[in-house]
């Protein structure tokens, strides 16, 4: 059982360190991905790998090097080590390390998984929440189809998926919006819906639980950024870029001066996309370091893997069994 | 009536249909039933249990009348409906919404001169597209 329980614990020292060093180089390549002129789609997929990088850093890790302590047990591999002391930390299914967990390490493994326990249970919990409101809310907006209106004068619209997705406006926002520009709005939600954003926006956002959260602020924003020019560009293919930039301009006014409520702060910046839809600068053209970043990742996880001696020793001076 | 609500229930869509009942007019059981229950092939009772949940959930009012119990709206629904707005958009620490995506999110930060700005531009860009 104490063997058990110490490969256990090196594959916990493990997951940690592959996801420590994963969320220092995704956090540090955050501040360089998201050049403004990159196309949105391109933005939205660095956004995914970025906050992909972690979790598939550690479990890729993970994977590796259960694969080679099976392959050690079945007898795929034939390399046990043969330099190290008995009491090393073994990376193996046949010979279990024998390794003692104290008080110490006991608590720092408890410690670990009761905070990613609870980062998941309280996401899981609020989204359960907000879903819940938002079903609600569209319970109480009539409408047929994919349009709900809310008797609200308060200006807003919004595409919602709690279920069944739709567009939510507000009256206040239809009263005071010509037919072209209720038609640019509903075009702009419309394309969120269709591109399933929402349903993305919920990985995005699983997968930043395992980011510091500085870079997770600065990844979820540049994703919203991506998403609603992305919309923007949509409603601009059937109406005209110029349209769609007074439209947003029009709402922006119509929000000013009302206490409509906002998303939380890491939502799009709406000068930014005004600004992209009337001045249209040359795209940047995306280079292939974020495209090779994900099979670099795996493949430098299956590359440590086959140094077990090295991550052996590494663990050995981590738990004091060199 | 009451004010904007702190702790919002969820709602099904029967519960909805109930409270449109109730914001026409105070009603007993009997009557809501007479309104909605037949054209949804549902039972007084399950109206009953309606009417008792929304209740519970601080939605209504009621008063005995007789042997029945008769039910007013203790919010107002433009303010229920407020009510929801501010949770579903609203800021609520570092949990980011996922359910849903607004057309304009926060312009707190946006001045005027940027705004006018922005509107020059657009409106020259415009006049350039009709003329040419």
């Amino acid at each position: 059982m104490s063997g058990v329980l110490g490969l256990l614990w090196l594959f916990l020292l493990l997951a940690v360190a592959g996801w420590a060093s994963a969320a220092i180089a995704s956090s540090l390549l955050s501040h360089y991905m998201f050049q403004a002129r990159l196309p949105p789609a391109e933005r939205a997929r660095r956004s995914l790998t970025l906050a992909a990088i972690p979790l598939l850093a550690s479990s890729t890790l993970l994977v590796a090097v259960a694969f080679m302590a099976l392959g050690k047990a079945v007898g795929w591999v034939v390399d046990h080590c043969v330099w190290h002391a008995p009491g090393h930390p073994h990376l193996c299914f046949e010979h279990l390390p024998a390794i003692s967990l104290g008080t110490t390490e006991a608590a720092v493994a408890l410690t670990i998984l009761l905070a990613a326990g609870w980062r998941a249970g309280r996401f899981i919990c609020s989204q359960h929440q907000h879903r819940t409101q938002t079903r609600s809310l569209l319970h109480l907006s009539p409408g047929t189809g994919r349009l709900r209106r809310t008797s609200d004068e308060l200006p807003y619209a919004f595409a919602a998926d709690a279920g069944a997705p739709c567009v939510v406006m507000s009256r206040g926002l239809l009263n005071q919006l010509d037919r072209r520009q209720r038609r640019i709005v509903l075009a702009h939600e419309l394309a969120h819906l269709r591109r399933r954003d929402l349903i993305l926006t919920t990985v995005i956002e699983w997968l930043l639980l395992f980011h510091l959260p500085s870079a997770a602020r600065r990844i979820r924003h540049a994703w919203q950024q991506a998403l609603e020019e992305r919309a923007d560009d949509l409603a601009a293919a059937r109406y005209g870029r110029a349209a769609v930039a007074e439209t947003l301009l029009r709402v922006v006014r119509l929000h000013r001066g009302q206490p409509v409520p906002g998303l939380a702060a890491s939502g799009a910046d709406v000068i930014r996309r005004v600004d992209r839809l009337v001045t249209t600068p040359a795209p940047l053209t995306p280079g292939p370091i974020v495209s090779g970043s994900i099979g670099l990742t795996a493949a430098l996880a299956v590359y440590l893997a086959s140094t077990h001696h090295f991550l052996e020793t590494m663990l050995g001076y981590l738990t004091g069994y060199s | 009536m009451a004010g904007a609500l702190s702790n919002l229930p969820p709602l099904g869509d029967l519960e909805v249909a109930v409270l449109e009942v109730v914001w026409q007019s105070e009603c007993s059981a009997k009557e809501a039933h007479e309104l909605i229950g037949k054209r949804r092939g549902i039972s007084l009772n399950t109206v009953q249990s309606t009417l008792e949940r929304l209740y519970r959930k601080k939605l209504l009012s009621r008063h005995k009348a007789g042997h029945a119990y008769r039910y007013s709206a203790l919010v107002r629904r433009e303010e229920l409906v407020a009510s929801y707005i501010r949770e579903t958009m609203g800021r609520f620490g570092s949990d980011a919404a996922t359910s849903l995506a607004a057309f304009v999110d926060s312009v707190d930060d946006i001045d005027n001169a940027t705004l006018e700005r922005l509107e020059e531009i657009v409106r020259i860009k415009r006049q350039r597209g009709a003329s040419s």
